[in-house]
């Protein structure tokens, strides 16, 4: 089913702006999508990500802003014309027809001879596992094969953009684990452009070239899933990625636990991943642990440093109590400074840390 | 033991709807058919069994052979179109239209009035001369009045007009709530595919509401023989006939001519040929509806 050349076409959006009565869902958004690559929009729910799709999809009309899809505008196209493929959350299966007619539903509408939708279905059938099942009914599936239906009904017409909403969110953690390297797989053999949408973001972690983190309609950070771990670009970013999330700590906490006091150290918080924090015996940080979690590997420990809490992941061999006092250090380079007004990441002050740790 | 036990509760708590259905369909029923074998009881003379005299009668009998051919004619006239209408306004209340909560209502409101309310407009609609049909006639084209009901020629189709009127609303209701059932989201996906409206609604809407066509469709047969009250207040059957179906030939016979026996025997054919629409549409219909 592979052609020559990469089958993706890029997608942009410019100061995309879309709002029902007066809420905004999607705020002067940016978006850049490769050729052929992999975006995750992620956010919390309510943050704009299913509208942002559905706008590109054409099923919802931007207010404002451009919508490109390669070389050209899309904004008044309707979603055939957009050359896109959709898998929607529900999967949307005729219930009537059966597995095959599902999967021809667009090949049938655009008219394209029996024998193309024959050999098509049969090639689809077989990527997808799903040629013993293809005279059932949706209902007679389980919801990984009526995901897979879906799958087939997107990628059959071979078109040059795959979106998905939520598309895994209805099937239970392993089915899940299973589909998401499935659909990765998918998505770079037949070489198709994809934006996919998800609360979850282990998902967008595993699965992404470039993972767009949204809230309340806004861009907050795109990037790659590296970059998006240790560069978060806002406390926001940086409080929604990792399980557990950066622990983020006010400057003036931090400054009064460590004996230094800067003025500056107000204006600041500071953040440093759980798993960057380590015990010491001689100097660092001192911490109250109020909380032990035990996760075998490792532990989690709830600690306090002045007013503030501050979560560390340490190895399972530590024999911590709760109440024991602890010092607590974390190599320099891996911490983040951010404004505490604006919630943006903050290089110019990265000097106070120096002055701080050594 | 508890086998049998179980089997005592059911009967138990299906014996109060059974009394109900016995008393008032089961026995009524039979005891039509039995009564169609005899003569009607007069006076002193009590009904004596006269075996297949009044079917004998029945056939020779020009008034029922033209009733029949009426109802059949009304039940062709009424059951596509007020199906077909009710279809059409359910699409278009369940659209996203400004006013549609109006347009429900008003669609909506002819079922809500009692038939013979119904009847009543309507007659005023159809009166000659003054009525809002001639007002409209006359005033807007010069026509001459025209007596829609005192003519054999028209007064069947007036009174499938009205017909229609009452019941389309009432399907409507039926047909909306199957459309609301149906998730916005296939829509979306025949629009991602480019599937036109008429191809969604010939591909995906229209099976989808095959469970509900076929109940609709039942209920409209059984009502084109049952419903006959607008007769009563509109043209009591006439002129010459006309306007008069099996049911209310039936009433004809049973309470204004008091022949007992023969009415008997009406109702039995209505039974018969109830049974039989109601069993064949279940048979044709059954093979192509999805049910979810």
């Amino acid at each position: 089913m592979q052609n020559e050349e990469s089958r993706g076409r890029a997608i942009s959006l410019s100061n995309v702006t879309k709002s029902w009565d007066g809420t905004v869902a999607v705020d002067r958004m940016n978006l850049q999508v490769e050729p052929g690559s992999f975006t995750v929009l992620l956010g919390p729910s309510g943050c704009g990500k299913s509208t942002s799709l559905r706008i590109i999809a054409g099923l919802e009309h931007a207010d404002s802003g451009d919508i490109l899809i390669g070389e050209k505008k899309v904004n008044d196209l309707p979603p055939s014309k957009r050359d896109i493929a959709m898998v929607f959350q529900s999967y949307a299966l005729f219930p009537h027809l059966s597995v095959a007619e599902n999967i021809l539903f667009g090949l049938k509408v655009r008219r394209t001879s029996k024998t193309e939708q024959t050999k098509r279905l049969k090639a689809t059938a077989e990527l997808l596992g799903l040629s013993d099942y293809l005279a059932r009914k949706p209902a007679q599936l389980s919801g990984g094969q009526q995901q897979r239906v879906a799958l087939g009904r997107a990628i059959i017409a071979e078109k040059s953009i795959c979106l998905m909403d939520e598309p895994l969110s209805n099937l239970d953690a392993k089915l899940r684990n299973a589909m998401r390297t499935e659909i990765r797989d998918l998505q770079q053999s037949l070489g198709f452009s994809m934006v996919y949408v998800t609360h979850d973001q282990a998902e967008a972690i595993t699965m992404a070239d470039q993972v767009v983190l949204m809230k309340d309609g806004r861009v907050e950070q795109a990037g790659t899933p590296r970059e998006i771990y240790e560069k978060p670009a806002t406390e926001f970013v940086a409080g929604f990625i990792g399980t557990p999330p950066m622990n983020l700590l006010p400057g003036s906490d931090l400054g009064l636990a460590s004996g230094h006091s800067n003025t500056r150290l107000a204006d600041l918080n500071f953040g440093i991943r759980p798993e960057h924090v380590s015990i010491s015996n001689t100097d660092g940080i001192p911490a109250v642990v109020e909380h032990i979690e035990y996760l075998g590997a490792d532990v989690l420990a709830d600690c306090r440093v002045g007013n503030a809490k501050l979560l560390a992941r340490i190895e399972g061999h530590a024999t911590l109590t709760p109440t024991s006092q602890v010092k607590l250090q974390w190599p320099v380079e891996h911490m983040h400074c951010f404004d505490r007004s604006t919630g943006k990441l903050n290089n110019s002050d990265r000097a106070l840390l120096n002055d701080l740790f050594s | 033991m508890m086998h049998k036990r179980e089997w005592i509760y059911g009967w138990l708590f299906l014996s109060p709807a059974l009394v109900f259905l016995f008393t008032f369909t089961h026995y009524p029923a039979v005891t039509t058919v039995i009564s169609s074998f005899f003569s009607t009881p007069k006076g002193r003379r009590p009904a004596k069994f006269i075996g297949l005299e009044n079917y004998q009668a029945l056939i020779q009998d020009d008034v029922f052979w033209k009733v029949l051919l009426n109802n059949f004619w009304f039940a062709l006239g009424t059951i596509p179109i007020s199906i077909g209408l009710a279809l059409l306004m359910a699409l278009w209340v369940n659209s996203h239209l400004k006013g549609k909560t109006l347009s429900r209502v008003a669609f909506f409101a002819p079922t809500v009035l009692p038939l013979i309310a119904v009847a009543n407009i309507w007659l005023f609609f159809y009166t000659p001369g003054f009525g809002l049909i001639d007002q409209f006639r006359s005033g807007l084209f010069g026509l001459p009045a025209i007596n829609l009901l005192g003519n054999p020629d028209t007064v069947l189709a007036a009174m499938i007009v009205v017909a229609i009127w009452k019941e389309a609303g009432f399907f409507m209701i039926f047909y909306l709530a199957a459309l609301q059932s149906v998730p916005p989201v296939l829509k979306e996906a025949a629009d991602v595919e480019g599937a036109s409206s008429f191809y969604y609604l010939r591909k995906v809407l229209l099976p989808l509401l095959m469970p509900t066509t076929l109940f609709v469709s039942i209920n409209a047969v059984i009502n084109s023989f049952r419903l006959v009250d607008h007769i009563f207040v509109m043209t009591e059957g006439g002129p010459d006939n006309a306007s008069s179906l099996l049911l209310y030939y039936i009433y004809e016979t049973a309470f204004k001519y008091w022949q007992s026996g023969y009415a008997a025997t009406l109702t039995v054919v209505l039974l018969i040929l109830l049974s039989i629409l109601a069993i064949g549409q279940f048979f044709l219909f059954d093979r192509k509806i999805h049910y979810k």
